[in-house]
């Protein structure tokens, strides 16, 4: 007799279901269930007791790209004064280098500028660090943020490789998808992704080094570091400046190297390499990513009843290889359109396009510190005072 | 999708969690389309060649059991040849064109063919040479479910880079579907952990250096000397091959399937014939049955034993890939054993082998077959036949030792491992951790294992596993 037959005779054939009993299901899993979710906890349990919990970072390399955010804020916490109106100044380290936060004051005790620069950041880490200064409930007057108006960046800036390392420190579970999204490249999100999932996997090489020589790291942290947060707010600049060189109309660009010496002359020959034109869409792309993060900032600044005040950053020490000013780039247009934010206008430093205020060719010296001070300081506080009671 | 990434890590925890859930049938049935989903993340036109093969494979099975005599052996002679024509065209073609052009002084550009290798084809066109082999051999029965079958090449553990799993070893897994116990659970757990190690820690660390050798660059700044280069690559294959492996077999066991090992501490062997019980061992084994056996083994005269070591170790090279200095590579081996033979042999006839075999002894035989092992890793890593030259050249003179002083991991990390080795002999401290060690101590384990990770982890390196290539 088939054998089919005798399967069916006497029954109907019922279709089993797909799905086991939760028994089975139960057996077959339970094991491993406990095993990774133990596992997964207990991981989870110590890398937030480390990282997220703020402690590992306290002893971060000082000169680490997470390290410099970190620095930042100890900066805000060392200078903040809750009976001052405080003004938050943000930027990269052409801000570090070109903004005095005593000389922007004026003299005026009323005012508290502080800089809270990180060097090789983007507006994307500046809207990150005002998030945590906010989260940690500092109250401020003003922010104010110095950038170029049109980057010239031969990259997107949306995939800077510095900004996973530099939020760090400010991103976390909370940030998992979004912050991964505000990169294009792939390669990008996953190390996006990794600071905001698996911070130790992103502070590893800060690790190695700590591993390696961990006297060199907690004189840098405890030593080096305090001093540095106790001279920071009266640092006076570089003393030198860019040789005052002549340039061609055309042929050999420059004429005349006048005193330069070879590390200046490398400068120069690396300002006149990056002469070439960025193309449109990178422009185009640049320009949205800086609209993006100021109004991001704007938009913590308004619940704050703060303003935001954008100001240009000269573009470089050598006025004639620079075109015109040209009017402020769509981004910034519709930003100065917002209640609370003021674009300061394109030319505001154009006489800081000189050698003589920069020590190199992207950072503002002592002369060109102090200038930028006196004239953005000036500026902010006039707004602020503008906006103060009677 | 590979193993280091966080995409195939989702992937298998969602595939155990559905296989759990489903029962037999639906659970094989389930994991062949999980399978082939894995195969297509590489290029969706590989599975209907996967599954081409497959059929054909599963066909003739069939067709072989139902015959006797000639029948049945031309049967397995026709598998045997599909295989190796799948294996010869996509793998093999363009070689044997250019070596016939270079012969005879033609030009093979315009002969060569465009075509892209398929991952992992050495490794299921030798399973499917291997099921036929055992069917014609009675050693097994043709399998009738096609599901079954469909599962031995693709399940997906294994899929890409072994190992080479035997149909005698995994069909009776098929026929009752294991209980997870703990011990698997951990065991799994384990393997999967000190696979990731190995392959994103340790072989990522040394792969940049030999890269770099290879390729004539420098490594953080520095020149990378001869003997830093082939070093690191002895060091890279291994640990990221062992590493694909044990996360393999790790994955496998977490699903309920056993693979046998594929690595036993192959650098720690007193002699060649050791070695080549304890490197890859799925291939070594596959070489031995499939060829080494059909060719007559050890039944024949000393000489033609010799001449078919020489065979099987040079075809084994060809296998890795389409090169001359892989077949180098493998008749190197192939010489290195029969040395090795005539050695034992004159030293078990001398009567010296009880000296010979003395426990002391065993540091200078590891230390010699190491480096003879490493050795042979030059003309498998060096892109031509003239850069083997060069760097074997270049091997013989004085070591420059900057560059270990520059980078300790090229001491540290081999010195770390035997340390482990030796303290974890016979893997007992591994043993232990899955069977008897409290939850606590296995959870802090693997806490530390994945801080390790964490830590040393060089993702950014951006290797692919070795034998992906293969």
């Amino acid at each position: 007799m088939p054998r089919s037959a005798v399967i069916l005779r006497g029954r109907l054939p019922i279709a089993r279901p797909m799905f086991d009993r939760f028994p089975a299901i139960r057996a077959r899993l339970g094991a491993t269930a406990l095993l990774v979710l133990s596992i997964g906890s207990a991981w989870f349990l110590l890398e937030s007791l480390v990282y997220r919990s703020g402690a590992y970072f306290s002893v971060a390399e000082p000169e680490s790209n997470a390290g410099a955010v970190v620095r930042a804020l100890l900066v805000l916490e060392h200078d903040y004064r809750p009976d001052a109106r405080n003004v938050l100044v943000f930027g990269d380290s052409r801000v570090a280098e070109g903004f005095p936060p005593q000389g922007a004051a004026g003299g005026d005790a009323t005012f508290n500028f502080i800089n809270l620069a990180v060097p090789g950041s983007t507006a994307r880490t500046w809207y990150y660090l005002l998030r945590e200064v906010d989260r940690r409930g500092f109250d401020f007057d003003a922010v104010v943020v110095g950038t170029l108006y049109r980057s010239t960046h031969g990259q997107p800036l949306a995939d800077w490789p510095l900004d996973a390392a530099h939020a760090a420190r400010l991103v976390g579970l909370r940030d998992v998808v979004s912050f991964p999204a505000t990169f294009d490249d792939p390669a990008m999100r996953e190390r996006a992704r990794h600071a905001t999932l698996f911070p130790a996997l992103a502070l590893r090489q800060d690790t190695l080094a700590l591993l390696e020589s961990p006297r060199a790291r907690f004189r840098d942290v405890f030593e080096t570091r305090p001093a540095y947060l106790e001279a920071v707010r009266g640092y006076p600049g570089r003393e030198e400046n860019m040789p005052g060189v002549r340039f061609a109309a055309s042929g050999d660009p420059v004429v005349e190297w006048a005193s330069a010496t070879n590390g200046q002359r490398l400068e120069v020959d690396a300002i006149l390499a990056d002469l070439a034109p960025r193309p449109p869409w990178l422009l185009a792309a640049n320009d949205a990513f800086l609209g993006k993060w100021l109004g991001s900032m704007a938009g913590i600044a308004r619940r704050r009843g703060a303003r935001l005040i954008v100001y240009p950053l000269p573009r470089g020490p050598y006025r004639a290889l620079l075109p015109d000013h040209p009017a402020l780039p769509s981004s910034l247009q519709s930003l100065a359109g917002e209640a609370g934010v003021v674009v300061l206008p394109p030319d505001l430093l154009a006489e800081l396009e000189a050698p003589r205020f920069f020590f190199d060719r992207l950072h503002a010296n002592r002369a060109g510190r102090e200038r930028t001070g006196a004239v953005v300081g000036a500026r902010v506080r006039e707004e602020l005072e503008r906006d103060a009671p009677p | 999708m590979m193993f280091d990434t966080l995409a195939y890590w989702l992937f298998f925890a969602c595939a155990l969690v559905l296989l759990a859930a489903l029962r037999d049938r639906p659970s094989k049935i389930a994991l062949v389309a999980l399978s082939y989903v894995f195969y297509g993340f590489w290029d969706v036109r590989f599975c209907l060649l996967l599954a081409g093969s497959t059929l054909v494979n599963y066909a003739f099975g069939r067709l072989i059991d139902t015959r006797e005599g000639p029948a049945r052996k031309r049967m397995v002679t026709l598998a045997v040849a599909f295989n190796l024509s799948v294996l010869g065209f996509f793998k093999y073609a363009n070689f044997f064109i250019e070596s016939f052009a270079g012969a005879f002084g033609l030009d093979p550009a315009g002969a060569a063919i465009n075509i892209i290798l398929p991952v992992g084809i050495s490794f299921f066109t030798f399973e499917g040479i291997a099921y036929a082999v055992d069917v014609y051999r009675r050693q097994l029965r043709a399998v009738r479910d096609p599901v079954d079958f469909s599962l031995f090449i693709a399940f997906f553990p294994h899929l890409v880079a072994g190992p080479i799993i035997r149909p005698r070893d995994f069909f009776p897994q098929l026929a009752q579907r294991a209980a997870l116990t703990s011990e698997d659970s951990r065991w799994g757990m384990r393997e999967i952990l000190k696979g990731l190690i190995k392959k994103v820690a340790l072989a990522n660390y040394f792969a940049p250096i030999a890269t770099a050798y290879f390729a004539g660059g420098s490594h953080a700044g520095i020149a990378v000397p001869a003997w830093a280069g082939v070093f690191a690559f002895s060091m890279q294959i291994y640990f990221d091959f062992s590493g694909y492996t044990d996360i393999a077999r790790g994955c496998a066991r977490l699903l309920g399937y056993r693979f046998p090992p594929n690595f036993e501490r192959p650098y720690l062997s007193p002699n060649i014939t050791d070695f080549w019980r304890r490197w890859h061992i799925s291939l070594s084994f596959w070489l031995r049955d499939y060829i080494y056996i059909s060719l007559g083994g050890n039944r024949v005269a000393l000489p033609r034993v010799y001449l078919n070591i020489l065979i099987v170790m040079a075809l084994g090279g060809l296998w890795h890939g389409a090169s001359w200095n892989f077949a180098i590579w493998g008749l190197y081996h192939g010489l290195l054993l029969v040395g090795h033979r005539l050695w034992r042999g004159a030293v078990e006839r001398t009567g010296a082998a009880r000296a010979v075999d003395l426990p002391v002894f065993a540091p200078l035989w590891i230390a010699i077959t190491f480096v003879i092992v490493t050795l042979g890793w030059v003309p498998f890593r060096a892109p031509t036949l003239v850069a083997t030259q060069v760097t074997l050249v270049e091997l013989v003179r004085w070591p420059d030792l900057a560059f270990a002083v520059a980078n300790q991991g090229m001491w540290l990390i081999p010195l770390a491992t035997l340390a482990f080795c030796l303290l974890d002999r016979g893997r007992r401290i591994q043993d232990w951790l899955v069977e008897r060690a409290r939850l606590g101590v296995a959870v802090a384990t693997g806490v530390a294992a994945l801080f390790f990770l964490e830590i040393f982890a060089r993702i950014d390196a951006q290797v692919p596993f070795v034998y992906f290539q293969f």
